[in-house]
């Protein structure tokens, strides 16, 4: 008996290998989905607009202030300033505790202006070292911020240079600096003769025109942030190798809770497109054996009507589990989606599994004819994503959508993939999601057979 | 050929069945026995109830009344290991090649290795898909596709085999090779029952036939005793030159210059049309048929 279910699976999963169209729904279509969704969400962000991170400034200089308040003002970036509870009181940011947040998933980052950092002289901050924690898995982030760090440092001496006041208290400091330099008096003369024709330019120049000047042009803060961005690849060198700071990015591992990339949110909600696509594929073929009479030879053939169902079904988890596989692996391997917990995740998908191959055998009572079947199984299915988190990432799902989602399995299949991906649950957190999928896929599965006999006979 | 298929002694029994859908009553208390070993048809116009009755016969619908006996027991699995079906419909996968097909089918009864490859190869040989076994069903000719059809329905080795309406659509070389194949299967002493609307098919093929219509058997008996039964005398059909003056003298019944006669006996008859003087044009003898048969049970032709 169950020989032949497992014969009747091999046959339709031969057949689905030789339609196109069938694989495109259960393979191609759902991966399109991940990197669509994936994308649009940030591709390695964490799904919002502003990165938050954290400055700890250990220099405590005018210039490290500056440069806090320049990422501060960047449009990509929310810089956490906590206070003392109830009250406006500011709290120091330590290191430690900048590192717990990142940790933690709170914050996207944190950046450590060093003490020293604003040194001595007109060019304080230029060269210096600034140290970023981030978790390894933000690889995207980490290329992101390390150009608003940039950009942030050539804006800082930007405004230098186009302010011929500021300049010129930067030049007189100079001017009495160079008594002190350890060089030949003659080069004392010659330096401080080239600080005063330079002040003395600043002091007569028509400041417009010299803000207009093709050095100081206005583009320059977008030339300088494609700079910036492209320096996630050449590391810290910008514009033929010049530098303003060095960036040097500390590992820091999350500890879980939150989603370490768009696509470990992207990829559990394709694979429901992957179920939805392997379900409604399925439920078609029953109807299609039906219409070309060879449901006729598999229920004249020695073996009971269930045995044609359990193989229709057996095909259908088959399929689910094998498409959810190779998504994983696609997952992994290209998108760097992890597993935290690969038991949990395995046991997801099998009860993903059998979900949906209870519901392909409910959708075939749909209808009589093929259209019927295919339109009104992709109609309920498509319903079940809408709400269940196939389209809007549970993640960010108003609070009446996530009540309106638990009456969905594809949110139960979402959360219990979720789960052992980056929420960090435990079995028994996600023993309830288990229990519906199950349930609702014996359900479903006891009705199309009820159904199916009924018609049938 | 040899099928290789070994015979028992074996008879169905359809008593008193009644397929009702609604308010339409499909099949109205049919009964008949299928002999071992005979051929035994089911003739009657699309919608007399034939298709409705053989799925009733191999399990595939439950009756509302009466009882399809094998051998005295109930249907059971193995007894469905012993029957072959070859549907109205071409069952079969057109994305899998012949060959995949009759592997499948016949794998669902149990046959595998080198039997299921054997029965598979003699299927073939049937159906004369030996040198297309490879190819895709989609490829196939209608005619190929109900070779095929009728090759799944015997791969794996059955006493029993049920053919609906299996040369619809064919041309009529492929229905020619399916009578060939059909007559190889019943002298190695198969059994088979078949339903058709052609008259010609259930005269070549069958020893007894059903005449069903409207969901009832109306007659049921060999050929030859039909027609003896119902199906009146020859029918002479003559061309007059020119109307004689004196028709009474003529058998028959006169239609302008054309002449019918309806006879028992027509060497006789028409020796008597010959001393009646009467110059004839056109002369036609019509034997009496199964069509004749229907038309006088039922007053319509099975075409109607």
């Amino acid at each position: 008996m169950l020989a032949n279910a497992f014969r009747i699976a091999v046959k339709d999963l031969s057949l689905l290998w030789g339609d196109k169209m069938g694989l495109f729904f259960v393979l191609a279509f759902p991966l399109i989905m991940a990197l669509f969704f994936g994308s649009i969400f940030g591709g390695g962000g964490g799904g919002t607009t502003e990165m938050g991170i954290a400055v700890v400034d250990l220099d405590g200089s005018e210039a490290s202030h500056d440069f806090a308040r320049l990422l501060d003002e960047s449009n990509s970036l929310w810089v956490w300033s906590p206070t003392e509870p109830d009250t406006d009181v500011p709290v120091e940011v330590t290191e430690e505790l900048a590192r717990r947040k990142v940790r933690a998933g709170e914050l996207t980052a944190y950046i450590v202006l060093p003490e020293g950092y604003g040194g001595d002289g007109p060019f304080a901050g230029f060269g210096a070292e600034i140290r970023v924690g981030i978790d390894p898995s933000r690889q995207a982030e980490a290329g992101y911020l390390r150009g608003l760090l940039m950009e942030a440092s050539f804006r800082r001496f930007q405004d230098l240079f186009t302010n011929p006041d500021a300049m010129a208290e930067e030049i007189d400091k100079l001017i009495t600096d160079v008594d002190e330099w350890n060089v030949d008096p003659a080069q004392k003369t010659v330096f401080k003769g080239f600080f005063g024709a330079w002040k003395d330019f600043l002091q007569k120049v028509d400041p417009d025109v010299y803000g207009q000047s093709p050095g100081n042009a206005g583009a320059a803060d977008d030339q300088l942030l494609d700079a910036g961005t492209g320096a996630a690849e050449d590391e810290n060198a910008v514009r033929g190798g010049f530098s303003p700071v060095t960036i040097e990015i500390e590992e820091v591992i999350r500890e879980g809770s939150n989603p370490r990339s768009a696509f470990e949110i992207s990829f559990p909600q394709a694979m429901m497109w992957a179920v939805i696509g392997t379900c409604a594929t399925f439920a078609v073929t029953l109807v299609r054996e039906r219409k070309e009479g060879t449901l006729l030879r598999l229920r004249v053939a020695p073996h009971p009507a269930g045995v044609i169902l359990a193989g229709k079904a057996f095909a259908c988890f088959s399929t689910c589990v094998g498409s959810l596989a190779l998504l994983t692996v696609i997952g992994h391997l290209v998108f760097g989606m992890r597993i935290e917990s690969y038991g949990l995740y395995a046991l997801g998908i099998c009860c993903t599994g059998v979900c949906f191959a209870g519901i392909m055998m409910a959708i075939t009572t749909l209808g009589t004819t093929e259209e019927a079947v295919g339109g009104a199984g992709w109609g309920v299915l498509i319903i079940a994503a809408m709400l269940g988190g196939g389209m809007v990432p549970l993640l960010v799902m108003p609070q009446w959508m996530t009540s309106l989602s638990m009456l969905s399995p594809v949110r139960w299949a979402v959360f219990s993939l979720e789960g052992a991906v980056w929420r960090g649950l435990t079995f028994e957190q996600l023993l309830p999601a288990y229990a519906v999928l199950l349930g609702v896929g014996i359900v479903a599965f006891a009705l199309g057979v009820w159904v199916f006999r009924w018609r049938e006979g | 050929m040899d099928s290789g298929i070994k015979r028992e002694g074996r008879s169905i029994v359809a008593e008193g069945l009644i397929k009702r859908f609604g308010d339409l009553i499909a099949v109205d208390g049919v009964s008949f026995e299928l002999r071992a070993g005979e051929t035994f048809g089911l003739l009657g116009p699309n919608g007399a109830g034939k298709t409705t009755t053989i799925h009733m016969l191999i399990g595939a619908l439950d009756p509302d009344g009466g009882r399809v006996v094998f051998d005295g027991q109930d249907m059971s699995l193995a007894i469905r290991r012993r029957i072959g079906v070859a549907p109205q419909s071409l069952a079969l996968y057109e994305n899998m090649s012949g060959q995949g097909n009759l592997r499948f089918f016949g794998s669902l009864y149990g046959l595998a290795g080198s039997r299921l490859s054997e029965r598979v190869d003699l299927a073939l040989e049937l159906a004369g898909l030996v040198d297309r076994r490879h190819d895709r069903v989609a490829t196939y000719s209608g005619g190929m596709k109900r070779r095929l059809n009728l090759a799944c329905a015997m791969v794996h080795g059955p006493d029993v085999i049920f053919l609906d309406e299996p040369t619809v659509g064919v041309d009529p070389q492929s229905r020619n090779h399916l009578f060939d194949a059909i007559e190889r299967l019943k002298d190695n002493g198969l059994t088979v029952l078949y339903t058709t609307h052609y008259m010609e098919e259930a005269q070549r093929l069958c020893d007894r036939v059903a005449i069903m219509d409207h969901g009832r058997i109306l007659s049921l008996d060999t050929v030859d005793a039909l027609i003896d039964a119902h199906g009146g005398g020859w029918v002479i059909r003559a061309e007059l030159a020119d109307i004689p003056p004196d028709t009474a003298s003529i058998p028959g019944t006169l239609d302008g210059t054309t002449l019918r006669i309806e006879t028992a006996d027509p060497s006789r008859t028409l020796g008597d049309l010959a001393a009646s003087g009467v110059h004839l044009t056109d002369l036609s003898l019509e034997r009496p048929d199964l069509e004749r048969v229907f038309l006088s049970l039922t007053g319509r032709t099975l075409r109607d």
